[in-house]
Formats: structure tokens, sequence, C-alpha cells
């Protein structure tokens, strides 16, 4: 091939500068697309918001007036008849305050705007209170279930409310992603962290989902087909809690119907 | 720093876009064109008058890249050009 001569490598200089001129232009406007996208994004996450509070506010109203219909003496007694109706109504009303409040807990954590009430909290008694009442659940699905606690001191300063809500959605998470099989869930205590672990039989996570797991939203497309009541804040929020007492949450799976672990490891100090 | 000196800036900075770092390894060798911040894209023109320095950064993009590099100079330099007497503008952004 004849060496090239100066016009037609100003030629092919030019034609280059076009075409990465062209795709300047492009990563610009993908950029405000970008920019554009995030204001949205934050406009609705705002929405979302306060529409969770008024909903809050009407469900609490709710469960207050089931709560007056079944318990004080002024409104009379109440029909036995009606009795069970009512308390289906009390609960499920209870249900949906806690899911709301659950939401909004995670959505202010994200947003930096939580306040943690940090106080001493024995991570042994988080974990075997959390585990009294998700164990039931375990077994109501027919799945093993199996709590350890590791010799030591678990002994922390930390929001215990928040602990214990992350330490049930952990549970709460297997149970719903595992039809058949058992949870192993355990606590150690190893030079100076906290490590709880729940591991069980169930769905295993995918390559795709990995990297997502964790974040607000961050479930799999098939996640509803599984659990119907399926956010995908739930592990967003434990992340949350971990990294505002300095820990870290993680997961493994060999993939898809694998089983997963689940970490939140915690310091001490 | 004068608006000449901040046009200077935002060409060199708008053909890094486009061009990478060969923006600024061309600029350094326009006669009259000092870096003193590449990262932030801070020029001062010394050593001649101001809009013939810029018509010269002009010319050497436009040798080397084509007409379409005069334009992008052009854009680059546009919401500036405000602060500017008619005669200050050089005529390479005209």
């Amino acid at each position: 091939m004849p060496p090239m001569n100066e016009d037609e490598t100003k030629l092919i200089r030019e034609s280059l500068y076009k075409q990465n001129l062209e795709l300047a232009r492009l990563y610009k406007k993908v950029d405000e697309l970008n920019h554009e996208l995030e204001t949205a994004n934050e406009g609705q996450a705002d929405l979302l918001h306060i529409i969770n509070h008024q909903i809050k506010g009407y469900m609490t109203k709710a469960r207050y007036v089931f709560d007056a219909l079944l318990n004080e003496p002024e409104y009379g007694p109440v029909p036995e008849a009606a009795k069970d109706i009512i308390g289906q109504g009390y609960n499920s009303v209870t249900e949906g305050v806690n899911f709301v409040q659950d939401f909004l807990t995670s959505s202010n954590i994200e947003r930096g705007t939580y306040t943690y009430q940090m106080e001493p909290v024995d991570m042994k008694a988080v974990a075997e209170q959390a585990s009294l009442a998700q164990e039931q659940s375990a077994k109501d699905k027919g799945l093993g279930y199996e709590l350890r606690i590791g010799e030591g001191d678990y002994n922390m300063n930390g929001d215990k409310q928040q602990l214990s809500q992350a330490v049930r959605n952990l549970i709460d998470n297997s149970i719903k992603y595992t039809p058949t099989g058992s949870l192993q869930v355990s606590l150690e205590h190893n030079g100076n962290k906290i490590l709880f672990k729940v591991k069980d039989t169930g769905v295993g996570i995918s390559d795709e989902l990995k990297p997502k797991l964790f974040t607000k939203g961050g479930r799999d497309k098939d996640s509803q087909k599984i659990n119907i009541n399926s956010t995908g804040f739930g592990l967003a929020f434990v992340k949350g809690v971990a990294e505002a007492h300095k820990g870290r949450v993680w997961a493994e799976s060999a993939g898809v119907n694998q089983g997963s672990t689940f970490y939140m490891e915690l310091p001490v100090k | 720093m004068t608006t000449l000196d901040q046009i200077a800036g935002k060409i060199i900075k708008e053909q890094e876009l486009i061009i990478g770092p060969v923006a600024w390894y061309e600029a350094k060798k326009v006669r009259g064109i000092h870096v003193i911040d590449q990262g932030s894209g801070t020029i001062s023109i010394e050593n001649g008058n101001a809009p013939d320095v810029i018509n010269g950064l002009v010319m050497k993009y436009e040798d080397l890249f084509g007409r379409a590099s005069r334009e992008v100079c052009r854009d680059a330099a546009a919401k500036l050009l405000g602060g500017l007497t008619p005669s200050e503008v050089p005529s390479s952004l005209r």
C-alpha cells in the first residue's frame, strides 16, 4: 500500500473529528436525559413519600376505629358474630400501617433524613426475639427452622428498633423466597464483629439480580411470582441500617434454585 | 482573567471533549497561549494581541480537523462573546 499524502491524512483526520464530534454530542444528550430522569425520579419519590404519609394517617385512624370497637366500653358490646371480622380488619390494617411505616423508614434512611436512636443493644436478645415470631411463619409454611447463637458477648451500640427490623427483614426475605426446605439462622461473635447470617434452601440469586439485590426496588423480574408482596425495599432497608452502624451486608448464592446465604456484619465498637 | 482568556479556555475544553488530550497538546503550540491549570481550563493569553491569539487557536484546530472544528469553537465561545465590544470579537468567531 503506497504511503498516504498530506491531503489524504487530513481527510481522514477531519472524518474522525466529525465522528468524535457526533459521539460527543450524543454523550452530552444522554447526560442531559440522565439528569432529567434523575430529577423526574426524585419528584416521583417525593410524591410517593407524601402519598404514603397520607395513607399511613388514614390507616392509623382506621386501626383506632377497629381497636375502639373491640375494646372501648363506650361503644357498647360487640356482637359475637362481628368480633371475628372486626378482629380481621384490625389485623389487616395493622399490617398495612407496618408496611407503610417500613417504606417510609426505608425511604428516610436512603435520603439520609432518618435519625437513629443509638443506645446499648444486646444483639443476642434482638436475634432471639425476632426469631421467635419468624420461626412460626417458617413453620406455618412447612419449612425447617434453626437458630444458632455462638458463645460470646453480643452487646453493642445501636438503634434497637431498626436493628430488630433489619434482622426480621433478613429472615422474612428468606422465608418468602424458600418454597421448600429450611432456614438456618445464626449469630456469631468474631473478634470485634457480630455476624448475623441467614442460610436458606430457596430460589437462590441470579447473576442478573446480584448487583442490585440490596438496592431500593432491587428485585428479580420473577420476584412477585414467588412473593406477591415483594416491594424490593426490604433488603435496601437492611443495607441502610447496617451501614448506619458502620457495618455491611452481602449475600452469596451458587445461582438460581441453589439457595442463598445473607450476611449482616456489625462492628462491636 | 479576561473574557478572552475565558474564551480560549472554553474552546480548548470543548475540543478536549471531542479529541481528548490532543486539544491541549495542540493549544500549547499556539503562540501566546499559556496554560495555568489544565483541569479547570484556566488560560492566560500572553505576549500578543489577544483576539489574534484566539484566531491562531481556532486556525490551529481548523487546519488539523477541518471546518467542523471551527463551528465547535464558535459554539463554545458564543455565550461569552456578549462580554466583548464588537471590535474585540476575534474574526474567527464572528
